[in-house]
């Protein structure tokens, strides 16, 4: 037998119902959330940004020296150091190095 | 066939697939959004927390361990969202909210040409922040007792309490209404 407060309690429900059947799915939101969804914040990305080139900057005018005393046996491998120079190929395996990093650490998937 | 909550978020944990993702936003947009609609008691602020509470949950997904419910933990995503939300908007600005909020409803309530949400609106108002929050969840989002102590931290038997405070409140202030309509 239903009691009073049972007749309330499936009163409240419906009205809960009917209060809610306004908010209906919307396609909007579902594209807006995925198209927000692993972005990192400007913030973080741009201190790890700067810290990863800071980093990678410092390195490769270290480095250069130790990529000096490198020798190659394959000539292309020669040619392409010679033509491009030791510190541009040094600061590009960093640039890359740090890409990873902001590209990773922020919390998105690969 | 609809692939299971589980499903979907096991592949969202192992390749971070947005799409699967989207599957359980589409799912579950709308409780989110109406438990935060009746929660603040503002449609656009609902909507703005719902979105955020979407967002932690992909970024926060691999902790889900699977042991309750995706609804629940989600829902206790978006009550932390609230929570964090009703923070920052208290002191000098509950004033505003409330008058905006009011008519926010009054908005919504012409637009929709429902009495039924504006009554229901008005009479969570006058709950406190926690009855309003259980009787929400219990009423609106269709959890159990034990759902609700869940997500919101609480011990069973005070949301058990906290429930029939605020039934009985709500039923005081609709059905005086009622009877003054009458």
């Amino acid at each position: 037998m239903m009691t009073p407060e049972d007749g309330f309690e499936a009163r409240l429900r419906t009205a809960f119902e009917k209060a809610d059947a306004n908010i209906t799915p919307d396609a909007h939101f579902t594209r807006h959330v995925e198209s927000r969804l692993g972005k990192p914040l400007n913030s973080r990305t741009m201190v790890l940004g700067g810290a990863g080139a800071s980093g990678s900057a410092i390195a490769a005018s270290q480095l250069e020296r130790l990529a000096d005393g490198l020798q190659f046996h394959n000539p292309l491998l020669t040619q392409f150091f010679d033509l491009v120079g030791t510190q541009s190929v040094v600061a590009i395996v960093f640039t890359l190095v740090a890409g990873t990093f902001i590209y990773v650490l922020p919390g998105r998937r690969i | 066939m609809a692939a299971h909550d589980l499903e979907l978020v096991g592949l969202v944990v192992a390749t971070g697939d947005r799409h699967a993702f989207g599957q359980l936003v589409e799912r579950y947009q709308t409780l989110v959004r109406a438990m935060l609609t009746r929660m603040t008691g503002n449609h656009a602020l609902a909507d703005d927390l719902a979105q955020e509470a979407f967002i932690k949950a992909y970024r926060k997904i691999g902790t889900f361990t699977g042991k309750g419910s995706f609804k629940s933990w989600l829902c206790k995503i978006a009550y932390t969202e609230f929570l964090q939300s009703l923070r920052k908007r208290k002191a000098a600005a509950a004033a505003m909210e409330r008058y905006k909020a009011h008519q926010d409803m009054e908005e919504r309530s012409a637009k929709w040409d429902s009495g039924d949400a504006m009554d229901l609106d008005r009479a969570l108002a006058e709950l406190s922040e926690v009855e309003r929050t259980v009787i929400v969840l219990c009423f609106s989002s269709g959890m159990s007792h034990s759902e609700a102590a869940e997500v919101t931290g609480l011990p069973l038997g005070t949301v058990k309490s906290h429930i029939n405070r605020g039934k009985a409140k709500m039923r005081a202030l609709l059905e005086t209404k009622e009877a003054v309509q009458v």
